[in-house]
């Protein structure tokens, strides 16, 4: 008969072995005990980008929208139908057909592609029809173009200006005009406040906050991804620590200047920031967002706050990549994804293609805060060298 | 007619005779300590919730999980919360929680994954009792699980109710695990019993006998049960010489589960136990995290079991100290880089920096702080009582406090002048606030500020005559007040005996501070001075219990 001697767990019992590992590890830590101080140089701030907006402006309704929301999916499938059809579709006992034929039929191409993950299939579809845009003279955003009028020029394609939120006189934001009356994008209200992924903001050389023409600004996705903590009231918690993103191609330095408390940035040509939700690739799994010829203009609050916009002009393909996904997003957020992409392709404002002459980009901002944070450099790196951001993404200085 | 058993379903008819079983077998268990105990019970203490999970799975294993709720301890006036465990009343409710889980244990114990380590023998066969087998599992697992060997009749009727059970349900193991429940079910397990023998050296007294002795040291160093070495030696009749009482306890403490034992002991000496229920008001101190409330109060626990064990160090340096321990949450309420983002990491605070030592931990000042606001009198007050031995009185029922908590103008200092214009009140708080006040630089949930309502706080402050100008200071004199190494003796002794102390070990606790200021204030020379002396090893005094009273 097989016999153990029952209480051998007391001998092997791993606390004793897991203690003995604790003990080495804390002598160990002890030894290698630091005091981290990266941060606490004067002239340097570092702050927690979590909220971020994707810069649409909520005027008034009636001014922004004066012809209502864009038409949606469903409401589009209807306009689609000739009257017979349309009057036995919406027949109580055809119920079932009718939802069908909106949520499935008429959101799935000829390849069985959906309109969402593939809204390139649906470009030429005469049933999605362009949005009308949002009537309103205000956006956020900067002028990207440099121009007072919008006309076309070289990396640009004609367009309207708006007047800025923040005082800028002229700003390009054809985002805000393609999809402001959106369903999906106003119906909630100004509720994204994680349009992108946390990142961070180093500015260095801040010993003026007033005017000081000697500011550098880094721009880090962190090597956490969306690990940031919230607080007890929900908002962003300040004073975390988060690791720079060991990618260089997510990490950005440029030079910038504070001119009467507001900082302002110089144009970055192309800049990437980490998405972390990557599996909802559209145009193939890339895991980031793109920008070009950003642009920031910002705020120091007195109670060590960031705020400001983030101006740029994105690639269609990027803002379906991240930004849309799936099925469900018309047939139960009732959203037409082709209408959308073909009016942002008809407002497209920057880069056009060199064969078509069609602009590929739109304009865009994003509104952002920030909250103090602290900062340590990835593994095996130093935060002067990753300072120097990656080769290519830091412009001349000014 | 048929009976009411008959009718029932077989399982429910079953589970009935098994409960009745386990009920039965636990009421003979209480009777073997009066027919067949070695020694004469004197008193009992009930082990602690952590005692007996750390029991459970030193015996079976980490991987045998249970739940359940333990009746609350009642912490004594100015005591430990451990000194309740003297207080045996377990309410109905508890003693279902116990059946509850010894059930829960014991079928793990048997079952498949389980029962060729634990139960160490096997049956003939699996449905029928095999008494052999389950002699050989009560005898092995019975001295472990009754700290002490079972005796005669321990084994007659343990087997003989695994043999009734496995009849009834055609199941060596149920048979085996029904015992087993018995057994944890037994106040031997439950309650840790002096038990006492003459003394030879002293004839007509009473000595503990060795195993009680065994079980004293362990639960008062591991916080456990004793191991087999540790059995082994009160076998053996060497825990009653001085060389092998002296080598069990050098053994006992310079193993790693040592560290269970301290921890536990801070624990409840700095009053842990109230971090469970802490609110704080999220508007007001959003930092205030689920997450760092979680982690405050294990930052202290890691720099005291850094300090006074693995550096082995003094005492007193725990009020001075810049090294700790933090996370993330908890960097965020301090205000300082931690680079790890989901664990551990060593950290020094400057030399320059505000916070030094534990008062200067979330775990006192936010702990001792109402959810809105700080309080240096309920910052002072623990800092005399916990940390000093020094009780202060509860205030009067008529004081009118809206004063105080009134926050929005001015500093805490103010009003508090103001509050110690009554005289009424002014005889405790100034026990209380000068101290308190000097960790005003800390808010109520332990973030630095150097401003209240846009005044300058002043923290200065004075201890007994140590007059100082600001948190750091505060914590300095601390460190040197004569009362900090008799308050640690004092509490270790009261954490080591688990009751409250009579008038002899309350002097000898006095006596010990001397020796422990000449140990150069090292825990671990207290804990041995403890744990080898006659005063810890005799038994109680307070009255002898019979073994009818036990029941």
């Amino acid at each position: 008969m097989m016999r153990f001697f029952v209480p051998l767990r007391l001998a092997v019992r791993p606390v004793p072995v897991i203690g003995l590992l604790v003990a080495v590890v804390l002598a160990l830590s002890a030894a290698g005990t630091r005091s981290f101080g990266a941060n606490r140089e004067g002239s340097t701030r570092v702050f927690l980008i979590a909220n971020s907006d994707h810069g649409f402006h909520y005027g008034k309704f009636e001014e922004d929208c004066p012809k209502g929301f864009e038409a949606t999916v469903e409401e589009e499938f209807v306009q689609s139908l000739s009257p017979a059809e349309r009057e036995r579709l919406l027949k109580p006992e055809n119920a079932k057909e009718y939802g069908n034929a909106w949520k499935n039929d008429f959101i799935t191409g000829p390849g069985g592609e959906n309109v969402c993950n593939n809204p390139k299939s649906f470009v030429n579809d005469p049933r999605r029809r362009t949005y009308r845009g949002v009537s309103s003279k205000v956006a956020y955003g900067l002028n990207l173009d440099g121009t007072t009028d919008g006309r076309a020029a070289a990396k640009t394609c004609a367009h309207a200006k708006f007047e800025g939120v923040n005082g800028e006189p002229l700003v390009d934001n054809q985002l805000y005009r393609a999809l402001g009356c959106s369903k999906l994008s106003r119906g909630t209200g100004a509720s994204t406040h994680q349009y992108l992924d946390p990142f961070l903001i180093e500015l260095r050389g801040l010993d003026d906050l007033k005017n000081n023409d000697h500011v550098e600004m880094s721009i880090y996705s962190t090597a956490d991804g969306d690990l940031s903590l919230k607080a007890a009231d929900g908002s962003d918690l300040a004073y975390q620590t988060f690791t720079i993103t060991p990618n260089p191609r997510w990490r950005t330095t440029v030079k910038a200047r504070i001119v009467d408390g507001v900082l302002m940035a110089d144009p970055i040509p192309m800049m990437h920031l980490h998405w972390v939700m990557s599996t909802w690739g559209t145009f193939g799994q890339v895991s980031e967002h793109e920008f070009r010829d950003v642009r920031f203009r910002l705020t120091l609050g007195p109670d060590g706050t960031l705020t400001g916009v983030m101006a740029n002009y994105r690639p269609l393909d990027n803002i379906y990549t991240v930004g849309y996904c799936c099925k469900g997003t018309a047939s139960t957020a009732n959203n037409d994804c082709a209408s959308e992409y073909n009016t942002m392709l008809a407002m497209a404002d920057g880069y056009p293609d060199p064969v078509t002459g069609k602009c590929t980009m739109i304009s865009a901002a994003q509104v952002i805060a920030g909250v103090p944070a602290f900062l340590v450099p990835p593994q095996g790196e130093t935060l002067s060298a990753v300072r120097t951001g990656r080769p290519g993404s830091t412009t001349a200085s000014r | 007619m048929k009976s009411g058993l008959v009718m029932m379903k077989p399982t429910r008819a079953i589970a009935r005779i098994r409960f009745g079983l386990g009920v039965a077998v636990m009421a003979v268990s209480i009777g073997v300590i009066a027919a067949e105990a070695p020694s004469t019970a004197s008193t009992m203490r009930r082990l602690t919730d952590e005692q007996y999970r750390n029991a459970i799975a030193d015996i079976f294993g980490e991987d045998v999980e249970f739940a359940g709720r333990f009746d609350p301890l009642v912490r004594p006036p100015h005591g430990l919360q451990v000194q309740g465990v003297s207080q045996i009343a377990v309410s109905p409710a508890g003693l279902e929680q116990y059946d509850k889980m010894a059930r829960v244990i014991a079928a793990q114990v048997v079952d498949e994954r389980h029962r060729n380590l634990l139960v160490g023998c096997r049956p003939q066969t699996a449905t029928m009792p095999d008494d052999s087998c389950a002699e050989a599992f009560v005898r092995r697992t019975g001295e472990f699980v009754f700290r002490r060997p079972v005796t005669q009749a321990d084994v007659k009727s343990y087997v003989s109710a695994a043999h009734a059970s496995a009849t009834l349900t055609k199941s060596f193991y149920t048979g085996l695990a029904d015992a087993l429940g018995a057994m944890l079910t037994s106040p031997r397990f439950l309650f840790d019993l002096d038990g006492t023998e003459p003394d030879p050296a002293h004839p007509g007294a009473q000595r503990l006998d060795a195993y009680s002795k065994a079980s004293r040291l362990s639960l008062f160093l591991w916080n456990t049960t004793p191991d087999r070495e540790l059995l082994a030696a009160a076998a053996k009749g060497t825990l009653h010489t001085q060389a092998g009482l002296k080598q069990q306890v050098d053994r006992l403490l310079q193993s790693p589960r040592l560290e269970s034992g301290v921890r536990t002991f801070f624990s409840d000496m700095l009053g842990f136990d109230q971090i469970t229920d802490l609110s704080k008001d999220g508007t007001i101190y959003p930092q205030f995290t689920r997450d760092a409330k979680r982690d405050m109060p294990e930052q202290t626990l890691r720099t005291i079991v850094d300090l006074l064990l693995t550096k082995n160090g003094d005492y007193r340096d725990l009020f001075t100290m810049r090294h700790t321990f933090l996370t993330r949450a908890l960097g965020a309420v301090y205000r300082v880089e931690v680079p790890d983002q989901r664990g551990w990491v060593p950290y020094d605070f400057p030399e320059d920096s505000p916070r030094a030592g534990i008062l200067s931990h979330m775990s006192f000042v936010a702990t001792f702080s109402p959810p809105g606001r700080s309080s240096p009198t309920l910052r002072g007050k623990a800092l005399r009582e916990l940390v000093l031995c020094q009780p202060v009185p509860d205030p009067p029922n008529n004081v009118n406090f809206s004063l105080v908590e009134n926050t929005k103008t001015g500093t805490v200092r103010d009003r508090l002048t103001a509050h110690r214009a009554n005289p009424a009140c002014a005889g405790c708080h100034k026990a209380m606030d000068p101290i308190g006040l000097s960790l005003e630089n800390f808010d109520g949930a332990g973030t630095y500020r150097l401003h209240e309502n846009g005044a300058l706080i002043d923290a200065s402050g004075d201890l007994e005559g140590h007059a100082y100008n600001d948190p750091v200071g505060l914590g300095q004199a601390v460190r040197n007040h004569p009362q900090l190494p008799v308050c640690l003796s004092k509490r270790l002794v009261e954490y080591a005996v688990r009751r409250p102390l009579d008038a002899d070990e309350s002097a000898w606790a006095k006596t010990l501070s001397t020796r422990f200021v000449e140990s150069n204030y090292r825990l671990r020379d207290l804990m041995r001075i403890i744990a080898a002396s006659d005063q810890f090893l005799k038994p109680s005094v307070a009255r002898e219990t019979t073994s009818r009273e036990v029941q």
